[in-house]
């Protein structure tokens, strides 16, 4: 019965349905690149694209993360304070004279420890994610602006240079790292139970409790991973600008909560990945970046990038219903 | 036939109590390998407070739970696993975009050894014998289980049970969401488990079914055991007296007799999904007209399609001789249609919101016509059709949520009354409501039909549909098959109609 219930659905909507199998944010991604060259020279030469790619190390950090927590059904509104906080972290405890090694691990060990407060809060006190993060999102804030003084703080050191800059024929290491990290993350998302349970949380919590797993656990690493992750993006931020920037991280999460939405991972039912979510957030760094490029105001800029989210994920919901998916 | 076996799971003395309530006291229930038994009870009797201390989800305040003559207590429910008692549930507990082979062992995945690495290969290697052991070997364990049908998510949820290698199954209203025809199925594995020695637990509030599947049965009534009886002996008035401790004359009286007027006609509707195809009814005033058909047959998706909820791609809906075809939820319902949703919780109210707010929530505009609400003249209203519809609440203003679903069903019913509906759509009117609490929405839908309004009921229960329908249409594959009216109602030629294609329909 099933069958003759898809038969009955015509080509069209087959049609329809093999669009479905990539994310929306592929498709816009190439109809980006393709307007942009028709504006910019050498559009489609390496040296342009690795340098998108480069720009794009920090956001793909936060939007991994974000990927663990949309799956779970919240958006965390504080990835992009835990950036700040993060990078002018680093840059502090190397001007105490911190040894390179035991300040990343002591950044991350602050990531991780933010993610913990976070999925505490949520998880022990099964409170909407978007509330607790908005309140912590301002702790952090605040923790950061207190470490630097306010401003922008500087260390002087090769590695920054190294990583942002330098890497093996034209991949920079933090493009390397970057993707290492989303290997990782699609890794627990996909081959652990931990990937499974925190698809379960988004799916059907009920399930979780009837199969003896607890809720709170997954959800509280669930956090912790996407601090760390913070940590990481801030501190590939700070390589870049080679500086610990208190508002550097300003409104990164709600990048990151596109590119996870663009990348095709649903708000319900614990669908997707973070294979999307990578074409997610490229689609928004081509966009940023082909802008400047192409040489439109930063007054319009915002508005166009609204638009194409927008845009992408209206398209997304059409393929998605005439693809025959009843959600 | 069991009575020679030492009684693989035995449950003494079990009480328990929440604020307020005494759920169950001093009930016993001993199951035997290789037996179905049967928990009967109208909602509310401590069927599921039962079962889940046996399962460990509760811990019964007095009572002792043996296993093959050992005691045991249980903490959790994965101790409950762990001791050999599994459980299928009336709400599946599938996650929806994980694949067959990850929501069968969730939980338990087999892993590369030494890491948490789930070992692929191996679990979608045993998910597949599982579901070979089930005989279900065309279900696709690599889809997510969300393209699924419930049917095929239900022999997951089975084979999920399984694989916990039980020594107990407790089946807890599995066929809720079930067609006829794949309840057979399910009944068919059931026999399978049966001959392995599994102790099985059945619960339904399907007269038909118990009889099918069971050996024995139990009946509990208000938190008590009246008593365990072989199935072959107790009827199905005996069993119905015996859940609701009196004699009920006969659960389908018709009082109403139809009108001549037609209230509603659809002529050739059909959808623009193609579930729906070219159907036509007419339903007269006073009239309750049943839809038949097995789950998937369209029948919701017609009810949708008359309600507005979904768009048409051709053919004509008419509501008192206007054609409404196209027309919005919201003029439909100031022009006197109402739907009451298959799913009651989800769709039909607002369950963390007052009985109150949920009684006036269609009628809004007429019992409010000037934009202010006025809480008292709510109130008012409100508890004056909670008292015509008899709903068990202290109060209108208890939250619909902490109702009875038989109570929830009269509260959305009350909905429709207060917004002057004299046209409704009824999907499914008594699902997953006990006995007692049925009679008493049929008792309505006469009432309601005799003061003339219409019915169109759409329900999977074929004795249901038999004994309150005027006049039965069946759906299959999206398309009315056949009508049939009153007199000649007939279980075969329904049933008949519902699932053969082709030859012999009837006008």
């Amino acid at each position: 019965m099933r069958k003759k219930v898809y038969d009955n659905k015509g080509i069209r909507s087959k049609g329809f349905r093999l669009l479905t199998f990539a994310p929306p944010a592929l498709y816009m991604m190439i109809i980006l690149m393709i307007l942009f060259s028709f504006f910019a020279d050498h559009y489609f030469a390496w040296s342009n694209l690795s340098v998108i790619l480069r720009q794009a190390a920090p956001l793909m950090m936060l939007a991994c993360g974000q990927t663990l927590i949309i799956l779970m059904q919240g958006t965390d509104l504080s990835l992009g304070s835990i950036v700040s906080l993060t990078s002018v972290l680093w840059i502090w405890l190397l001007n105490l004279g911190f040894g390179m090694p035991v300040s990343i691990l002591l950044v991350i060990l602050a990531g991780a420890l933010c993610g913990l407060l976070n999925g505490l809060i949520v998880g022990k006190g099964l409170l909407p994610v978007f509330i607790v993060t908005l309140g912590t999102q301002n702790i952090f804030k605040s923790a950061a602006l207190l470490l630097c003084g306010s401003q922008t703080i500087y260390y002087r050191h090769d590695l920054f240079r190294m990583v942002a800059k330098e890497g093996l024929s034209g991949i920079s290491y933090s493009v390397m790292i970057s993707f290492l990290m989303v290997g990782i993350t699609w890794f627990l998302l996909n081959q652990t139970s931990f990937g499974m349970k925190i698809r379960g949380i988004g799916g059907n919590p009920e399930a979780l409790t009837l199969a003896g797993v607890s809720i709170s656990r997954t959800t509280i690493m669930g956090f912790i991973y996407a601090g760390i992750m913070a940590a990481v993006g801030g501190m590939l931020l700070c390589c870049r600008i080679e500086s610990g920037n208190p508002n550097s991280g300003n409104g990164l999460e709600f990048s990151a909560v596109a590119a996870v939405l663009l990348g095709g991972t649903s708000m319900r039912e614990g669908r997707g990945g973070v294979g999307g979510t990578i074409f997610g957030v490229l689609m928004l760094q081509v966009l940023r970046s082909g802008l400047t490029q192409v040489g439109v105001s930063s007054i319009y800029q915002n508005a166009i990038i609204g638009i194409v989210i927008l845009t992408a994920i209206i398209l997304d919901e059409i393929i998605r219903r005439r693809g025959g998916e009843e959600d | 036939m069991t009575t020679n076996k030492r009684p693989l799971l035995r449950a003494e003395n079990i009480s328990k109590s929440f604020p307020g309530v005494k759920a169950l006291s001093h009930v016993d229930l001993d199951l035997y390998p290789g037996e179905v038994h049967i928990l009967a009870g109208e909602n509310g009797a401590g069927k599921s407070t039962l079962i889940k201390c046996i399962l460990g989800a509760y811990q019964p305040d007095e009572g002792k739970l043996f296993l093959e003559d050992s005691e045991i207590r249980l903490r959790t429910p994965k101790e409950g696993i762990e001791h050999g008692i599994a459980a299928v549930y009336q709400e599946l507990t599938m996650i929806p975009w994980l694949d067959g082979a990850q929501n069968i062992f969730f939980g338990r995945e087999p892993k590369i050894a030494g890491t948490t690495i789930i070992n692929r290969k191996k679990m979608s290697c045993q998910a597949k014998s599982l579901l070979d052991e089930l005989g279900c070997q065309e279900i696709d364990l690599t889809l997510p289980v969300k393209k699924l049908g419930i049917a095929e998510q239900q022999m997951i949820e089975i084979a999920k049970a399984i694989s916990m290698n039980p020594k107990v199954i407790i089946f807890d209203e599995p066929t809720a969401s079930l067609s006829d025809r794949e309840v057979d199925r399910l009944f068919a594995q059931i026999e399978i488990l049966k001959k392995k020695g599994l102790a099985i637990v059945y619960i339904s509030h399907r007269m038909k079914e118990l009889h099918a599947v069971g050996d024995r049965i139990t009946v509990l009534r208000d938190g008590k055991k009246i008593g365990t009886y072989p199935e072959r002996e107790l009827s199905d008035d005996e069993l119905v007296s015996l859940m609701i401790g009196g004699n009920i004359e006969e659960v389908y009286k018709k009082t109403s007799v139809p009108g001549r007027e037609t209230a509603l006609e659809i002529r050739e509707l059909s959808d623009r999904k193609g579930k729906v195809h070219e159907c036509s009814l007419q339903v007269r005033k006073g009239e309750i007209v049943g839809l038949a058909g097995l789950v998937g047959a369209g029948r919701t998706e017609l009810s949708r399609l008359i309600f507005g909820i979904d768009k048409s791609s051709c053919g004509q809906v008419l509501l008192h001789g206007e054609d409404v075809t196209g027309k919005s939820p919201e003029y439909l319902v100031d022009h006197g249609l109402g739907l009451l949703p298959e799913d009651r919780k989800g769709l039909g109210l607002a369950l963390r919101a007052p009985i109150s707010w949920n009684v006036v929530a269609s009628g809004l505009r007429q019992v409010f016509p000037h934009f202010f609400m006025n809480e008292k003249k709510n109130d008012s209203v409100a508890a004056e059709y909670i008292r015509m519809l008899e709903v068990a609440t202290p109060d209108v203003q208890r939250n619909v949520g902490q109702l009875s679903g038989g109570n929830q069903q009269k509260v959305v019913v009350a909905k429709w009354l207060c917004a002057n509906t004299d046209v409704i759509l009824f999907d499914e009117p008594t699902r997953g409501i006990d006995v007692g609490a049925k009679a008493e929405i049929y008792v309505l839908m006469n009432k309601m039909a005799s003061e003339g309004k219409a019915i169109l009921m759409i329900s999977s229960e074929l004795s249901e549909i038999m004994g309150m329908s005027d006049k039965i249409y069946v759906m299959r594959e999206g398309r009315i098959v056949g009508s049939l009216e009153r007199e000649n109602f007939s279980e075969e030629e329904i049933g008949r109609m519902m699932l053969l294609s082709g030859e012999g329909e009837g006008a």
